[in-house]
Order: structure tokens, then sequence, then C-alpha cells
């Protein structure tokens, strides 16, 4: 941006992005945007049309909470337990070879070119009452009887955090791999134990990445629809699952209002993080 | 007891007369649930079709969405020529949105045939009965069996989970069970007790597992997800057909019919073409032929006598629509799916 007068003929490069952006994007929000405030959910956005009738119906309605509630909760467990896998694996990958590290990276970043029905699918074989979890169980004499790890929130969580690890690694890896071991060196020899080596030069230097990643995870994970319709149990009904059940039953104003609810609460989100940390620290900047 | 063995229906003399397959042209898109039921219509009617018209027919699956239905129809950019429905429920629901064309029944031949299976906007191509399979490892078939639909709700004797189908409320039958398991009579389940339903199957609320297609629900049948649940009659078949040693059996007993429907969308490109594949489709020889993929057709004169011997027991007639219970009233669904679903989320949430 510093350097916008003399590369400005670059800007053209972004046309085509930012032409596919607002017609795939941005025009479709904008209508999704007036349903949600127009009495019959139209694009008719006379003044007598207007209302918030979609909004004060959400806001009074139990079951759309709980749906919330469902949604905030699975969202967040499985963001915390993706970065709680994805930052030591990051960290364990500095100490690698590069050899070993490539092909750690490679497995974890295959995951994202496996259909992700597949993934699932091989979680309800894990999983199941006769699945491969059940079978050491019983046949360890841990239990007598399968226990229940299908079709339940448990579940969801597992599948939703196997899909955001990779992505919490490939926004975390770059930034940990840099930083500089002469930084943690200098701590040691100024007589700092591990401990606080991590706590005091590491983490600080982490930590931008660390809420980018869970910025990302949250929002990818929230707008996520498939794990819960495939592994959850009865009570799972999050809130892309209900919009896409309203919008089955042409209610299209509620559908909408939810959508431009989810949308603000996303991006609440993401202006708190900056808030607590400039965006350009954990978008790469300098 | 259905009384579809009493309907009168004459079957178009068809074998000769196929005038209606010629001076069609361009393509047509079909949107179909897709997997098996896609290669059963290929079979069936849709090879056919384009070798007698030159017509290409494109598929897309899974069904598609009637909100993006809705959107194609408000962009005027209808996509699709032909739409497999889950039944006449979503064709009363669709035709309400001003979303389907109006079929010419007398041109299609489908004049005749009950109202069970057709509307103005759409007819059936073939029905199913929702009914249950279990595990036989779990009830061998010459021990104590589950022998009605209702034992779904049965604990005492047939303890353990049990699969419904999750998607939806409806097209598969589950609050008609639930209310006829509670002494019910068939013929009154309609308009449904919504909150008899809802209590009674809180009595089996813990053992639930939902499935979401009908390949799932008969897989979690024999991968042990449940030991008993209830199923589209074609999938169990299907399953048998590439394994005859799966331990899986079925019964009819009580168990609901339903239907699967095509319809033309509203502002199609080719609907010509498309109630042509219609009328094709609901000809005695491509149903039987279907009936023979994936045991779904009409019982219509003419048909019957098609269907092989080993896929008799899971095709709906006979025996087996006689010892079913009732259909599904879809209109009864079209008028009130949308309060329905509110309620079924909220005791699926737990209030």
């Amino acid at each position: 941006m510093r350097s916008g007068r003399r590369t400005g003929w670059l800007g053209l490069a972004g046309v085509p992005a930012g032409l596919l952006l607002v017609t795939a994007f941005y025009l479709p929000l904008l209508s999704i945007g007036i349903r949600s405030i127009t009495a019959d959910a139209s694009l008719s956005l006379g003044f007598a049309n207007l209302s918030a009738a979609s909004f004060v119906r959400l806001a009074e309605d139990t079951i759309v909470r709980r749906v919330v509630a469902n949604t905030l909760e699975i969202s967040l467990f499985s963001t915390l337990a993706s970065i709680a896998v994805a930052y030591p694996l990051c960290i364990a990958l500095r100490g690698l070879r590069p050899a070993a590290r490539a092909t750690v990276l490679a497995l974890v970043t295959m995951t994202l070119w496996t259909s992700i029905l597949v993934r699932l699918y091989a979680w309800t074989i894990i999983l199941g009452r006769r699945g491969i979890l059940n079978s050491i169980f019983i046949g360890t004499g841990l239990t007598d009887q399968p226990v229940d790890l299908l079709f339940n929130t448990t579940s969801v969580v597992i599948g939703m955090t196997n899909f955001l690890i990779p992505y919490a690694m490939l926004i975390m890896y770059p930034s940990i791999m840099g930083v500089d071991e002469d930084l943690l060196s200098a701590g040691r020899s100024l007589g700092a134990r591990e401990v606080k080596v991590f706590a005091r030069i590491f983490l600080p230097m982490t930590a931008p990445v660390l809420v980018a990643a869970f910025i990302v995870c949250l929002a990818l994970s929230l707008g996520y629809y498939i794990t819960p319709a495939v592994l959850g149990g009865p009570s799972d009904i999050t809130v892309p699952v209900f919009i896409q059940q309203r919008a089955r039953l042409f209610d299209w104003g509620s559908v909408s209002a939810l959508g431009v609810s989810l949308l603000f609460v996303t991006l609440a989100l993401t202006a708190l993080a900056t808030r607590l940390l400039p965006l350009e620290r954990i978008f790469g900047g300098r | 007891m259905l009384a579809t063995a009493a309907f009168i229906f004459t079957s178009p003399a068809l074998a000769d007369d196929d005038a209606y397959l010629k001076g069609l042209s361009g393509s047509l898109n079909f949107n179909q649930s897709g997997g098996e039921l896609q290669k059963g219509f290929d079979a069936a009617f849709v090879q056919a079709f384009t070798e007698a018209s030159g017509v290409k027919v494109n598929y897309s699956s899974p069904q598609t969405d009637f909100a993006r239905i809705k959107a194609m129809h408000e962009a005027d950019a209808m996509e699709y020529d032909l739409l497999e429905l889950g039944g006449q429920g979503d064709v009363t629901l669709l035709s309400k949105q001003g979303l389907l064309e109006k079929l010419d029944l007398k041109d299609l031949g489908l004049d005749g045939l009950p109202k069970q299976y057709v509307s103005e906007y759409g007819v059936d191509y073939g029905p199913s009965g929702s009914t249950l399979i279990w595990n036989t490892t779990v009830w061998p078939e010459d021990g104590k069996h589950p022998t009605s639909v209702l034992d779904l709700f049965n604990t005492k004797d047939f303890p353990g989970k049990r699969c419904i189908f999750g998607g939806a409320p409806y097209t598969n039958g589950i609050l008609e069970y639930a209310l006829m398991a509670d002494g019910v009579p068939a013929d009154e389940v309609y308009p449904i007790d919504v909150e008899r339903a809802l209590k009674k199957l809180d009595t089996i609320r813990d053992d639930l597992v939902f499935w979401n297609s009908g390949a799932e629900s008969v897989q979690f049948v024999l991968d042990g997800q449940c030991d008993l649940g209830t199923t589209w009659s074609g999938r169990p078949a299907l399953r048998k057909h590439q394994d005859p040693d799966a331990p899986i059996a079925m019964t009819w007993k009580d168990a609901m019919v339903g239907g699967g429907w095509l319809a033309i969308p509203t502002g199609a490109k080719n609907p010509k073409a498309a109630a042509a594949m219609i009328k094709l489709a609901m000809k005695p020889e491509s149903q039987a032929k279907l009936c023979n993929i994936i045991a779904y057709c009409l019982p219509i004169p003419g048909v019957k006598e098609l269907i092989d011997a080993n896929m008799r027991p899971w095709v709906p007639i006979d025996d087996n629509i006689a010892q079913t219970a009732l259909a599904e009233n879809g209109d009864y669904y079209a008028e009130n799916l949308p309060a329905l679903t509110e309620r079924w989320n909220a005791w699926r949430l737990g209030k």
C-alpha cells in the first residue's frame, strides 16, 4: 500500500477477483440483508415495506436461542481443541529435520484433499457401537457394553476438530517456524527456565497467530453445516442446519435475519480480536 | 388396508405409439436423488428416452433445495427441467409457491390414476413403504423377531437402539407410527395429534439414532448402530441384491406408503421434453424395469406381471401392500409442515 503510486497499474490484477467478489458474494449478501428487513422477505425496498419483524421473531424464538447456544458451544469447543492440537504440533515441527517436517505437514494437509464426507464416515467407523474404539474397549475388558461415542455433541466436536486442525496449522505454522531460536537461547543464557522462555518470549511472539487461528477456526465452524448433520444426535441442531431447514420451508425472512445475525456475530468477533491485536500483525504484516 | 387393488386404470397402449418422443430438441436437466435411484432412472427410461428423442439428459443430484428452486424462479433462470421430489407433500408445497408447471394429465395418459398417485402438478413415479428392518443376527427370522413396524416402540420385546429418519418429521411415517403404537386407528391418524405422537416418541427417545439417507438406514442396522429401524422399502432390496447374505429382514405390517414424485418446475427451459420423459417413465414397461432395479414402481396393470420373483418381497404389491396400514397424506403435510417442523425441532432439542 505504501508503494501504491509507483505500482498503481498492478491494482488492475485485482479486478477479476473484485468482480467475482461483488457478483458472487456482496450482491447476494446485500439481497439477504434486504430480505431480512422487508416485511414480506422480498427484495422491494420501499419505505412502507421496511420491517424489523424477522429480527423480532428471532429474538423471541426460544428454539433459535437453543440452536444458537448449541452452535456457539460446538464451535468454541472444536476451535479450542483444534488449536490445542495444532499449536504444540507446530512447535514440535521446529525440532524436526526439514524432510521429516515436510512429511508431517503433508500428512496433516492431506486431510484437506480428502472429501469431508469420507472423513466424517471414517469417524462413524471409528466411533460406532461396533467400531474400532468400542472393539478395543470391550476387547480389553474396559467396558462390557458398547459406549455411545457417536451421534452426540462429542462426536460433532471430534469431527469438527478434525476438520479444523489443518487450517489452524497452516495459519500458525509460518510464524511459529519463524521464531528466532537465538532469541530463545538468549533468554536461556540469561538464566530463564524453559517455562519462562516459553511464557515470556515464545508465547507473546506467537500470540498474534494464535488469535488469528482462533478467529478463522471459529468463523469456519460457526457456518459449518455438514458435520453436525452427519455426526450429530437428535439435539445437535446448529444454526446452519436450522437455516437450511427453514429455507426449505420458504421462511426467507427469518432465514435472512439469522444469516445476517450470524454474519454480525462473526464480524464482532473479528473486531474484538483486532482490538486486542492489530489486524496487520495477524494477517502476515510486519 | 389400502384400497389400491380396487382402482381402475387403463394403461395407455404405448408400445407402438411413441410419437410424443419425436420432434423434441435440446437437452433436459433432471434433478434427482442420485446414487442408486439415478442408476434406476437411467436404465428404466432415461436411456430409452434419449435414444428415441435425441434429447440428451443431464443429471444433477442430490435433490435440490427448495430455496434454490425459488431463487432460480425469482431470477428467471430455472436450471432444471424435471424434478424428483420426496412426496406429494413436496409437490403441494412447491406448487403453492407457484414453482411447478401444471401437467396435462390427459395428454400424459395419467388421468385414470387414483388421486393418491397423481395431482395437477406431479405424479408418483413409484411408491415405497416406510418399513421396518432389523438385524437378523440379533433377532433371527426363525426365532422371536419384530412383526410390525410398530415394534419400533416395543422396547420390552425388542430392546436396544433404533434408527429413524432425522431429516424431517415426514416422508417416513414416524409421527403416524407413534400414534398407531399409542392406540390410534390408522384411519384416524390424520390430522396428526403432534403432542401425543411426540409423547409416545419420548418413550424411545434415549434409544434413537438418526439416519439421513436411505443408504444409511440400512448400513446402520448392519453396522449395529441400531438393531432395528425404519427404512424406505427399496433400500434393503438393493442391499440384498448386492449381498444376499446381508443379515437384515423387513416387515411391511402396519407400514405407511409414500411416494417419490416427478414434477416440472415453472420456467423450465424444455418442458415439452420433460413431459415426454414423464410419459415414458409412467409406461408399464418403464415402471417394471424401475421395480426390478430399485423396487419402486406403481402397482398399475401391466407392471406387476413383469416384476422379477426375487424383487417381489420388496415391492409394494399384493401381500405387501395389503399389510400396510395407510398412505401418507401429502396435503396434510403441505399445510402443516412449517409448524410441524418447529415443533419437531423443539422436541429434538429436548423441550
